[in-house]
């Protein structure tokens, strides 16, 4: 490839989440720069259009759900050693007020959007699937981090505890070569923000004006910060959060 | 009815509510209080709307009669 510290040549890569959204866009950089990847989510026909999409050869699809234990075990078992880790599973959930919460909202959301991540990271480290060095990029989100939003606390709260967790992360696993980053994007196109009963087209349509750089982001704009905190050009990056939101959490 | 509009009082947190007014006539109505509403609807009375359903009432009254036709 040429003098390039972006590169991902040499380097196996897990990604989850990459059925759709950021993760498919990731994956498909990934494999652009060079990497081999096992890509991971829980719909096996749009995992296998990713897969398919993916430029080079030697990657993999695991079909799993990061909230069934059994799935997850299976998983970590699975995996060869890896150079990278990029974490996009995640759900958003509608709009809610604080006064009605349920405790059943919080397991919900926490177990998919900070749970799962944080088990599939103790399970690779105790099955010792971490090369040295190595990269773990979660995506988080502006929502908790930079950003506070009417009726998304539940989203915010479980994307304020990833960012938190990552720094610890980091400063755990410093002494192992593994570095932890996170990217906090902003709106992105995915199916995560699709109009639901709550947020109609022209609200969405109405709130993208606001961003400073005129539009919501695209899946790829994420990915491509992803790609970087995975490379070698940011190994002395680390405990760090790369926002990405077009400006908006300036307004 | 009384209990609905009893609820609708305290979201608003307003004493007595005019049920001939529309949501939007009072000044306490905002979209903090058309999410509690959603959210209010969702929880009490396993029912699902939309803010622009919401507002599409021409009375308060007429949004209650909605509710409670709907009303499982």
């Amino acid at each position: 490839m040429g003098y390039n510290p972006y590169s991902l040549e040499g380097k196996t890569i897990l990604i989850t989440g990459a059925s759709s959204g950021i993760g498919q866009a990731t994956s498909i950089e990934c494999s652009k720069m060079g990497a081999r990847l096992i890509i991971t989510g829980r719909n096996e026909e749009r995992l296998a259009k990713t897969l398919s999409n993916l430029e080079g050869s030697g990657h993999s699809m695991i079909v799993a759900d990061l909230d069934d234990e059994d799935a997850v075990t299976s998983l970590i078992n699975e995996v060869p050693i890896l150079d990278g880790l990029s974490c996009n599973a995640g759900i958003g959930v509608g709009s809610k007020p604080v006064a009605f919460y349920k405790k059943k909202d919080l397991d919900k959301i926490f177990q998919t959007n900070t749970y799962s991540a944080t088990l599939l990271i103790r399970g690779l480290l105790k099955k010792k699937k971490f090369n040295t060095p190595s990269s773990i990029v979660l995506t988080s989100s502006i929502e908790g981090n930079s950003v506070t939003s009417i009726g998304n606390g539940l989203y915010g709260m479980t994307k304020a505890a990833l960012s938190a967790y990552s720094r610890t992360v980091a400063l755990e696993l410093a002494p192992k070569g593994i570095r932890c980053n996170v990217v906090t994007p902003g709106m992105v196109n995915t199916p995560l923000i699709a109009p639901t009963g709550d947020l109609t087209e022209e609200q969405l349509k109405v709130d993208e004006q606001r961003y400073p750089l005129g539009r919501y982001g695209n899946p790829q704009d994420i990915a491509w910060a992803i790609v970087y905190l995975l490379s070698d050009a940011s190994c002395w990056m680390t405990g760090s959060t790369v926002k990405i939101d077009g400006g908006i959490s300036l307004v | 009815m009384e209990e609905l509009i009893q609820k609708l009082a305290d979201l608003l947190e307003v004493e007595n509510l005019d049920i001939t007014k529309k949501f939007s006539d009072y000044d306490e109505w905002d979209s903090l209080a058309g999410l509690s509403l959603i959210a209010l609807l969702d929880s009490d009375y396993d029912i699902t709307m939309n803010g622009k359903e919401v507002a599409s009432f021409d009375s308060i009254e007429a949004f209650c009669k909605e509710v409670l036709s709907r009303k499982k």
